[in-house]
């Protein structure tokens, strides 16, 4: 495998084959979502975290554990409840002999699902939130840099409203890419129950790609071409959602960091060096939505995310891509 | 500019136009106007729900009220009007300012500052006036479109944007507080818009030809019929004469007579000769008016009366003559009358020289007449004082030819009549003092009354002076006159108007039809003919001259309001027009000429410093080349937004094949990426659509990705050649299966 510092279009040649290994993989347990699973494994290929808002039942837990398993790395599930402690989730120092001994909490691990993450307080929340985009975590004066690649899937419900406490839009943004699985395709669902006497799928899944490899192909992520007339499309498309009369809120320098980051990771999935305006305009949902604010009487009708999600591509459709 | 920002800085402009509009006249209290404008000012910074809403406006309410009341009284007890109604407006402008919130409060401040201007076109004349209300103008336009604007915000609160996205809710608050709906180029657009209308409507107005005003107003204007005047007098009837306000004629007048000295000008009329059972007439021996005319500027034509005077005199000396007299410019409204009136005694009438005068052959006793069909403006030149006293008992005792009809009287005349004329003038030795005396006994024994009694069978002025010993001014007149001819004094009957309202909105005297007037006249040779009202003075004061009442007090101002119309609106005539172009023309060839020396100095300018001037623009042209290479050459290496599609060879040829597709109906929508589009085609079924697949993905590998155009462009040359190829056969194919 390459290294960190070959040229991105060296990579993305072999990068591509593993991708889609990993993808092909993936999709063995999680019929009828390619979009979803190349979403996720853009985030993991830009060290991001995806938020899945979606309601339960739908395979969010699946495609976590399948995504850790192609990866052949370490899986761990929260299930966040409102009595979480943080320490539930970092890890915890106990007094052992004469000296403190760390015991290292389930955010240590390179696939972690962070389950209905809207249902435990702001405190726990932020926790996860801080260990997410720092990549480390610092207890008793201690750092203790987590394992990489690093990939949170966190998940909440929108539908439910008693006993939560939503995201902050300050806090939605530390996550990459948003998506909604939803339901599959009707065929789609009748062939998951026609297989359901099968063993448990991840089971058959084998690793695809090495934790190495992953790492360098993060590296070369940053290395994919974005032209400047595609940068200036892009900042278009910004400045629209700023200028959005449904939105009082646009997107951000740093939501248009990481879009920009999203681009470079999907072009990366798609097997080029280089990014075309399908990358961003495709992204431009996922990876924007959550990190707008509506005005107030978009919020109030309690459609939030289908508005702000409307709202951008409202925005998209409003600017012309260049040519 | 945030939206509400806009809508408040230009309300205020609006505000402040009327504000100036009305002060700048002078005429409102300093202190009111200062107040009130300190108060406008400090509103600007008040936003009034800063303080618990019910208790302020219901502490404006109740000021309001006190106010209202405060300015009733004021008005009752004899203050201004006017100036009372202004500064009231101020107020509630002030109120409006401290308690505005909402649109509806806007829209008051627009109506109150409406209504200022109006106040102001009363009472400021000034070309500030005007000024003011350009900006009035301007403001407006700017301020009701944003208005408009805010209230069907604030109103309406769904919106759709587009149709396949159901209404939403308009958020007012964020509207209000945007900058992107107000710039410059609002500004800009709308005042504009305004001030082209204005101008052309100006424009028009001066433009429309002027056919005399007689053809548009006639109809309205020829309602008018007269209770007090007439043609012809006919004593002896019953009744009551009404004491009609209507204004008959707008008299604008020199100095010296201006105010309170108005009501005692006898504005002199008809005429008459003959008298004889109960009438007065104007008969066929009486003496033909004598007039000669003279042309003292262009465009316009002195008729001088010459009364006694039979011979042609140099019209030098009768323009000197009117000059000197008392100069009046009358508007005369159409009163089914051709008369025309002037200030006793009349020397000339100056008239625009624009349809011909002719005299026409019913003008006797000095008499002006002139047909008119919808109102006229003229100027008058009258010695309005008599002669001195002296002069008048020297005049010699001769009379000229045809001046015996002006002793005529008929034999029904009884003789106790005679008698009774003969006893009053028998101290008198004089012509001057006979008149005196008879009006000084009519005066003193009989007594003025509107009520008439039918005389039943005897003569009119004998049942007057011995029997009713009550009469209106005919009565006084017809009695005087006859009774000096029975003296042997030359004395005529005069029919017209006695003094007038004085107007002190715009300084003019409002002649009424309850004005009419009859009195005498007495010939003096060598003099001419001298004013004597036998009428009791203090009965003829009927109609409330410059009374101060409120009723009057607006009477006049609106009277005002009618006047300026006329004036400057209807009164902007053919004449006028003639004259403003001719003037504009004038200006220009002045102005022609020296644009032509204009021009010759700059050529001999060029001539000089010829070198100097091709160097400079051999330096700017090179400068601006350099700039321009170092402007490419930056784009070259990619700096700035859209740089590759100049200079890149497969962006122009992409481009091409796009601009091709398009012109084939298959165009790409602006946010649709290529690969979109190429999809789409390729669903659409798009012959070569296959090949426009490749091309795009070339196009992307060239434009964004590394690869190196000149590897791709061979390639795409041929997939460009082949696309056109395949629209080509499917034509083709197309027109042979028609054909077959």
């Amino acid at each position: 495998m390459s290294s960190v510092l070959a040229p991105a279009h060296e990579v993305s040649g072999e990068a591509a084959l593993a991708l889609r290994q990993v993808e092909a993989n993936v999709a063995k347990v999680i019929r009828g979502k390619p979009h979803a699973i190349r979403l996720a494994i853009t985030t993991l290929l830009a060290r991001g975290h995806l938020l899945i808002e979606d309601i339960p039942g739908v395979g969010k837990t699946t495609l976590a554990r399948a995504l850790a398993a192609s990866l052949g790395g370490t899986f761990r599930r929260i299930q966040f409840t409102s009595d979480l402690l943080p320490s539930d989730i970092i890890g915890v120092s106990i007094y052992r002999g004469d000296d403190f001994e760390f015991r290292r909490g389930p955010i240590f691990a390179n696939v972690v699902l962070a389950d209905e993450i809207n249902r435990t307080t702001p405190r726990t929340q932020s926790a996860l939130l801080e260990a997410m985009s720092e990549g480390q975590v610092s207890v008793d004066d201690t750092t203790y840099e987590l394992d990489q690649p690093f990939l949170v899937l966190a998940t909440q419900n929108p539908a439910e409203h008693f006993g939560t406490y939503p995201l902050p839009e300050s806090q939605m943004d530390r996550f990459l890419i948003r998506i909604q699985l939803g339901y599959p395709a009707r065929e789609v669902e009748h062939e998951i129950l026609r297989d359901r006497g099968m063993a448990d799928p991840i089971a058959s899944i084998d690793p695809v790609i090495d934790r190495e490899t992953i790492t360098a192909l993060q590296a070369s992520v940053e290395h994919v071409r974005v032209s400047d007339q595609l940068i200036g499309y892009a900042m278009n498309i910004v400045e629209e959602t700023r200028r959005s009369t449904a939105l009082s809120v646009g997107v951000s320098t740093r939501g248009a960091m990481a879009w920009y980051r999203a681009a470079q990771a999907y072009a990366l999935m798609e097997g080029r060096d280089y990014c075309i305006p399908d990358d961003f305009k495709g992204l431009a949902v996922p990876a924007l939505s959550h990190r707008v604010m509506l005005t107030a009487a978009q919020d109030s009708l309690g459609r939030a995310r289908q508005e702000a999600e409307r709202a951008i591509v409202d925005a998209v459709t409003h600017v012309p891509v260049p040519t | 500019m945030r939206f509400a920002y806009a809508h408040k800085f230009t309300t205020y402009l609006m505000v402040f136009c009327a504000y100036f509009a009305l002060v700048l006249s002078g005429e409102l209290s300093p202190i009111i106007s200062i107040l009130a404008f300190l108060a406008i000012v400090g509103s600007w910074l008040w936003e009034a729900p800063r303080v618990r809403l019910e208790r302020f406006a219901l502490a404006w309410t109740i000021v309001s009220l006190l106010v209202l009341v405060y300015s009733l009284i004021s008005a009752f007890t004899g203050g201004e009007f006017l100036l009372i109604g202004g500064e009231f407006l101020l107020y509630l402008l002030v109120a409006k300012l401290f308690n505005r919130r909402s649109c509806k409060d806007y829209l008051h401040v627009y109506v109150i500052t409406f209504l200022m201007l109006v106040a102001g076109t009363v009472l400021n004349s000034e070309f500030t006036y005007g000024a003011f209300f350009l900006g009035y103008v301007v403001a407006a336009t700017w301020a009701l479109i944003l208005f408009h604007l805010r209230r069907e915000m604030e109103d309406n609160f769904l919106l759709k944007h587009s149709d396949d996205r159901p209404s939403e809710r308009v958020e007012v608050t964020r509207i209000l507080n945007s900058r992107r709906i107000v710039g410059r180029g609002f500004f800009i657009g709308t005042s504009l818009v305004s001030l082209t209308i204005f101008a052309i409507a100006s424009l028009l107005f001066l433009m429309i030809p002027r056919i005399g005003f007689g053809l548009f107003f006639q109809k309205n204007r020829s309602g008018l019929t007269m209770v007090g005047f007439s043609d012809g007098i006919q004593l002896g009837g019953h009744g009551t004469i009404k004491n009609d306000p209507t204004v008959v004629m707008r008299v604008e007048i020199d100095d010296e007579y201006k105010g309170r000295r108005a009501p005692y000008i006898h504005w002199r009329g008809v005429a008459f000769d003959r008298y004889e059972n109960g009438r007065w007439l104007r008969s066929r021996k009486g003496p033909p008016t004598v007039r000669q005319v003279t042309y003292p500027r262009i465009g316009k034509e002195r008729h001088h009366l010459l009364y006694d005077n039979l011979e042609t005199v140099i019209p030098e000396a009768l323009d000197q003559r009117a000059d000197r007299g008392t100069r009046q410019q009358i508007y005369l409204e159409p009163i089914g009358y051709d008369v025309l009136f002037g200030a006793s005694m009349p020397l000339a009438f100056e008239f625009d020289a624009r349809l011909g005068m002719r005299s026409p052959r019913s003008e006797r006793n000095d008499e002006m007449r002139f047909a008119h069909a919808a109102g006229i403006r003229y100027v008058v030149y009258s010695a309005i004082d008599s002669p001195d006293v002296q002069s008048l008992r020297n005049a010699p005792k001769r009379l000229p030819p045809g001046y015996r009809s002006y002793l005529q009287f008929p034999p029904e005349i009884t003789d106790r009549v005679k008698k009774l004329a003969n006893e009053i003038t028998r101290e008198a030795k004089t012509d001057y003092d006979k008149a005196v005396a008879i009006t000084s006994w009519l005066k003193t024994n009989l007594s003025y009354t509107l009520q008439m009694r039918s005389p039943g069978d005897l003569e009119p002025i004998d049942f007057f002076l011995f029997e009713r010993k009550q009469g209106h001014c005919e009565y006084f007149s017809s009695a005087m006159a006859v009774m000096l001819r029975t003296v042997g004094v030359p004395a005529r009957n005069v029919n017209g108007f006695l003094g007038g309202e004085w107007n002190e909105y715009n300084d003019y005297i409002a002649v009424r039809a309850g004005d009419a007037h009859s009195w005498v006249e007495v010939y003096f040779h060598g003099i001419g003919w001298v004013t004597f009202d036998p009428t009791p003075s203090a009965e003829i004061d009927r109609l409330g001259r410059g009374s101060s009442s409120v009723g009057d007090r607006m009477r006049r101002l609106l009277d005002t309001l009618r006047f300026k119309w006329f004036k400057w609106v209807i009164e902007y005539d053919l004449y006028r027009q003639l004259s403003l172009f001719r003037s504009l023309r004038d200006s220009m060839s002045g102005r022609a000429s020296s644009v032509k020396k204009w021009m010759t100095a700059i050529k001999e300018w060029l001539a000089h410093h010829l070198e100097t001037i091709l160097a400079v623009v051999g330096m700017s042209i090179a400068i601006s080349v350099l700039l321009w290479l170092r402007n490419r050459r930056r784009s070259h290496r990619g700096i700035g937004y859209g740089s590759r599609k100049a200079s890149d060879p497969m962006s122009v040829l992409y481009n091409a094949v796009l601009a091709r597709l398009a012109r084939r109906g298959h165009r790409r929508a602006p946010p649709a990426t290529p690969l979109e589009h190429s999809r789409a085609l390729t669903r659409a079924g798009m012959p070569g659509a296959s090949e426009f697949a490749e091309l795009t993905e070339l196009y992307y590998r060239a434009v964004y990705g590394t690869a190196s155009t000149a590897e791709l462009l061979p390639r795409a040359q041929s997939l460009s050649e082949s696309i056109d190829r395949a629209f080509r056969d499917t034509k083709q194919g197309d027109q042979k299966r028609a054909r077959s």
